[in-house]
């Protein structure tokens, strides 16, 4: 499976409801960043945006205009465990029933 | 209150801050944002290559979240500009567990001039820049 294709992918609940797209892919690197890095979730929203320099997920607030409007422009994303993903296809991917949204801030340690 | 409603209310619910516990080892790292387009660096720290894209295997049942095998570099630049997705066959592979780093640069503990992708490189040197006099050495 090449990145880049699951990269835009609709994702859809498993009511068959779209609830956004994939826009980005989150990696567990294990620690000492020896060994293969796993899929650890997949990062769904509204528009293919670019993240900006990783400011819309260290939970920054300053300056404030600026942290506000990235954060609209990220507003409504979430992060879903790879766990709660059922099915991957070409045209889109399936969240199991229940999925649980998290918050696309990386912890900060990951930042 | 029908069901797009409550669809559009769940969505703009703020999302469950993540766990901190969570996980419990390892380093979390964004496609995005922390490997497509970086700058690849050998052992010696000569610039390689960048990240076009990364090769993972397919989720299975039994074997899990899908893991990183290769990062991949080709042209890219006719699928970004015209869309679609560059052949398989065209990409240049970099196996993961030649990568001793990642940060600011994804650094290799291999040489450039044991990789594929840097073919092109190596045969201009050879049958082009070898031929010019003076190209066998190093100019100071």
């Amino acid at each position: 499976m090449i990145l880049g294709e699951l990269l835009g992918t609709p994702v859809h609940d498993a009511a068959g409801h779209r609830v956004g797209l994939v826009v980005d892919v989150r990696f567990l690197l294990p620690s000492g960043e020896r060994g293969p890095a796993r899929v650890h979730g997949v990062l769904v929203g509204d528009r293919r945006r670019v993240p900006f320099l990783g400011f819309e997920r260290s939970g920054a607030r300053s300056p404030w205009p600026v942290a506000q409007w990235l954060r609209r422009g990220n507003a409504g994303a979430f992060l879903v465990r790879w766990a709660d993903v059922v099915e991957v296809r070409p045209d889109r991917v399936v969240l199991a029933r229940g999925a649980r949204r998290w918050s696309t801030d990386l912890p900060e340690r990951s930042a | 209150m029908n069901a797009a409603r409550r669809r559009e209310r769940a969505r703009r619910r703020p999302a469950a801050p993540y766990p901190l516990d969570e996980p419990s080892t390892g380093r979390l790292l964004d496609a995005r944002l922390h490997l497509l387009d970086r700058q690849v660096l050998d052992v010696d720290g000569t610039p390689v290559t960048v990240v076009d894209d990364v090769e993972l295997t397919d989720p299975g049942p039994d074997d899990g979240a899908p893991r990183v095998v290769a990062l991949l570099s080709g042209s890219v630049l006719n699928t970004r500009l015209l869309g679609g997705h560059q052949p398989g066959a065209r990409w240049y592979r970099i196996p993961w567990s030649a990568v001793r780093r990642v940060g600011v640069t994804l650094e290799l503990e291999v040489r450039g001039e044991e990789l594929d992708v840097t073919w092109t490189e190596r045969w201009l040197r050879d049958h082009l820049i070898a031929r010019i006099p003076g190209g066998r050495h190093d100019p100071r």
